[in-house]
């Protein structure tokens, strides 16, 4: 496959461009190495007669085929007049130089491709090589900027991508190939972000043509914004999930830990992913025991997108990244508390506390805070103890890209799992070298039409192998229960579904979590079994 | 005055202005928001293992602590020895790291030729500095050479590479290997520099000079490499400072009431031209922002 398909083969005319072989994936470690992988599920008549799947076979972002050749040649003038905006000081103010920079000095050295999990996994198909989708922004751009001369040149200058109707489909859904993990970009040299590049195209493809994936824009981010979380919970749903966390505490553990929603004044106003409500119960529970053992003043939010910490517009899109930032910054100023603690969800760490950095401006600039700082700060400030003997079992932890890599958090989640959990050992490699669980920049609540296979198969691969590997000493053991931590809430579902789609309970005993259950199932003042591995067992 | 005087001025005047334009491009987007990625080479403690500023508690009550000779040593390991390509594609390090050596000398040779012609324009060098100038000429040319034919040969060789290099970006090293192989062997054949140190002498001091052919070639070659430089991926010499320094390690805060606060607020104002339906009609980013806010200032 290597080296066979050029950028310039994008615009090529044609049914399908690639496809996965199942028979070239690497295989996985012991005991998977003879799992039958299904591959990808073939799209039925229906769909391929009206969806866009010209790339590879998937679909990633639902593009209606056009019915007529004006229709696709309108298409084609909207994407180049997006392109010019997406090159202007103002238009994309927020982006230009370091658009421009890695647009403009990539050497082609090609080193990016084999730090890339998804280029690897799926047998090094040429499509996504993250220079691939690169290069073809790249040409076009050029292409755009220089009028006849670049076309007249485009044989020599290698400019030779044109703006045709087959490109930008296929660009649109190559965009949502890639996981965003940036691991490319660290082994650049140049300082090339090839991730980066990758989110310019989205946004081109969303704030131009109002292309992008109903679970992050429609189900996403407008709905956050309309109804309160991007799950669908209104705030009456919050107050429902608070008063059956707090019936659970009761009734499981024995102890009476208030909820804190709404309370003006609080110290800190913890914003969780919403999604964790109704997935993860556990987590928010989890939350309070802690909190309460650590006699911290706190609260919850029932404002609008106050009570849901995801803000989608970090993958695909500035405007909404900016409204629904500013909408988590309201909830803040409204109940003046003094600082926002982020909750166990990777981007929306990195949405807040970085990116957002410049963008929670003036009145609007409440101190953030990452729940995994406040954690380590409390044990080693001795306001909160554990029994790590709760956590006989082994332990590994996930690194989240958008919170280690993207963010340099990396010391104190470390710091917390060694002091709960005696049978800790990282994955290989780890920290900011970390691997993408897979299920990054949105793709783990991408499950539409034969996505989902695909962000398994392919997506997924490198890092169920690594939590394999990190577990090998114990493999034999078929009955003793493993945790992977993945302090992350899309991180946590993708990893679900991987442990789901691999059978990896049954198989190997294999679960997976957040940091905080960790913690309060070794939380001194808490009733042992706040991890009930029989619970857990009946569930699967 | 002959031609090629005034071509070789003309060349330096373009480099010169091509550089400060293309920099000054890339400087005026500063105000951008936060891309960084880790490991920072300046936060004091936490480079080694990618840690940042985020993991101290209340950190926008804490100084942060810098390390910028860290930084220092950072930068001197990826200008010199080339410490990302090394770590992370060793087989292009290999022909990677003679070549760059190789144009650092051709660089440094260069100094020295400007500044022998400059303060013994008749090319008799003091003996110490005659030597340098050997040693920098005959030792970067032939480092470029080896590393830059290692390079090309990569690329030709590499299926995976093929796609991605397209004729101009074979010409970059094709430019450098016929520039510095012409040199090697004008002046091998010489037995060092004087001719072109005499040359430069006269060149500076607006002298009519007409040198020998080989090294008019030789000059014609090198403006036209100096004239191109700005113009081709080879920018990077300049475009790497600020991929680093405003994108992968800009981890600068943004306190109330800063500097950065002030342009950012200035930057809300910028119009919203975006077409999709979700994004029309804004108008501006802050009345963007404000649509979804109800009345929140951005």
């Amino acid at each position: 496959m290597s080296g066979k398909l050029k950028p310039r083969d994008l615009a090529r005319p044609g049914e399908q461009l690639t496809a996965l072989d199942p028979s070239a994936l690497p295989p996985l470690p012991p005991p998977y190495m003879d799992w039958p992988e299904p591959g990808v599920k073939a799209l039925s008549e229906a769909h391929r007669a009206r969806l866009e799947h010209s790339l590879d076979g998937v679909v990633g972002v639902k593009i209606t085929r056009p019915a007529d050749e004006g229709e696709r040649d309108a298409y084609v003038a909207r994407f180049l007049t997006g392109l010019d905006k997406l090159l202007d000081r103002e238009a994309n103010w927020t982006f230009l130089q370091p658009l421009l920079l890695s647009l403009e000095n990539c050497v082609k050295c090609n080193t990016c491709a084999e730090a890339c999990p998804i280029y690897e996994s799926s047998g090094r198909n040429d499509v996504y090589r993250p220079i691939f989708r690169a290069e073809v922004l790249r040409r076009l751009a050029r292409r755009r900027q220089g009028g006849r001369l670049a076309a007249a040149l485009s044989r020599f200058t290698g400019n030779d991508v044109p703006a045709v109707w087959e490109t930008l489909a296929r660009l649109a859904d190559l965009s949502y190939r890639c996981t965003l993990c940036r691991r490319c970009a660290q082994a650049c040299a140049m300082g090339v972000d090839n991730g980066l590049l990758t989110r310019e195209i989205r946004k081109l493809f969303s704030q131009e043509l109002g292309w992008a994936p109903d679970e992050l824009h429609k189900e996403g981010t407008v709905k956050q914004l309309a109804v309160g979380a991007s799950t669908g919970m209104n705030p009456q749903g919050l107050f429902d999930v608070v008063a059956f966390a707090q019936d659970e505490i009761a009734e499981r553990l024995g102890l009476a830990i208030e909820i804190p929603v709404d309370k003006a004044g609080a110290d800190i106003l913890v914003l969780h992913n919403a999604g964790e409500f109704l997935s993860w119960p556990e987590n928010l529970q989890a939350f309070a025991l802690i909190f309460a053992a650590a006699g911290l003043s706190w609260t919850l939010s029932s404002e609008i997108a106050g009570y849901d910490s995801v803000n989608y517009g970090l993958f695909y899109d500035d405007v909404q990244l900016l409204r629904v930032g500013l909408q988590h910054a309201a909830a803040a100023r409204k109940l003046g508390v003094r600082k926002v603690v982020i909750g166990e969800c990777g981007h929306a760490h990195k949405a807040a506390m970085a990116t957002g950095d410049r963008l929670w401006l003036q009145e609007a600039n409440i101190p953030r805070e990452s729940s995994f700082t406040l954690l380590a700060q409390l044990l080693r400030e001795g306001r909160i103890a554990l029994e790590p003997s709760r956590n006989d079992f082994p332990v590994t932890l996930h690194d989240p890209c958008n919170v280690v890599r993207s963010m340099g958090i990396v010391a104190p989640q470390r710091e917390v799992i060694r002091a709960a959990c005696p049978r800790f050992r990282e994955m290989t490699p780890h920290g900011v070298d970390n691997y993408c669980c897979g299920g990054g920049s949105g793709f783990a609540i991408m499950d539409s039409l034969n996505f989902r296979d695909w962000r398994l198969v392919v997506a997924g691969r490198k890092k169920f192998a690594q939590i394999l590997s990190a577990f090998a000493p114990e493999l034999d053991q078929t009955e003793l229960p493993k945790y992977v931590c993945a302090p992350c809430s899309n991180c946590k579902g993708q990893i679900r579904d991987l442990l789901d789609h691999y059978d990896a309970w049954a198989r190997i005993r294999l679960h997976y979590g957040g940091l905080v259950e960790l913690v309060a199932n070794a939380l001194q003042g808490v009733p042992a079994g706040f991890l009930d591995w029989d619970d857990i067992d009946a569930m699967k | 005055m002959p031609v090629l005087p005034i071509f070789l001025y003309a060349a330096v005047a373009f480099f010169v202005a091509a550089v400060a334009l293309r920099a000054r491009k890339y400087a005026r987007g500063r105000a951008h928001l936060r891309w960084e990625l880790y490991p920072v080479a300046h936060e004091r403690g936490r480079a080694q293992y990618g840690g940042s500023h985020f993991e101290v508690p209340d950190h926008w009550t804490r100084q942060r602590a810098l390390d910028r000779r860290g930084e220092a040593r950072a930068m001197a390991a990826e200008i010199v020895l080339l410490a990302g390509v090394r770590r992370h594609n060793r087989s292009l390090w290999r022909f990677s790291l003679p070549y760059h050596l190789g144009v650092y000398l051709v660089s440094l040779w260069l100094g020295l030729v400007v500044a022998g012609g400059l303060f013994w324009p008749a090319g008799d060098l003091p003996r110490p500095l005659s030597l340098a100038v050997d040693a920098t000429g005959f030792g970067g040319f032939g480092l470029g050479l080896v590393g830059g034919a290692g390079l090309l040969w990569r690329r030709l060789r590499d299926v995976s590479l093929r796609p991605y290099n397209a004729p101009a970006d074979l010409a970059n090293l094709g430019a450098w290997l016929t520039a510095m192989g012409w040199s090697l062997g004008v002046h091998a054949a010489e037995g060092g520099f004087a001719s072109l140190v005499a040359f430069g002498g006269d060149w500076l001091r607006l002298r009519a000079v007409a040198p020998a052919w080989p090294i008019a070639v030789e000059v014609v070659l090198g403006a036209l490499l100096l004239a191109y430089l700005p113009l081709s991926r080879m920018f990077h010499f300049v475009a790497k400072y600020f991929l680093y320094h405003d994108v992968r390690w800009d981890d600068a805060p943004n306190p109330p009431g800063g500097d950065l606060e002030r342009r950012l607020v200035r930057a809300m104002d910028f119009g919203l031209a975006w077409s999709a339906p979700h994004a029309a009609g804004a108008g501006t980013w802050r009345e963007a922002a404000r649509s979804h806010t109800d009345g929140e200032s951005s």
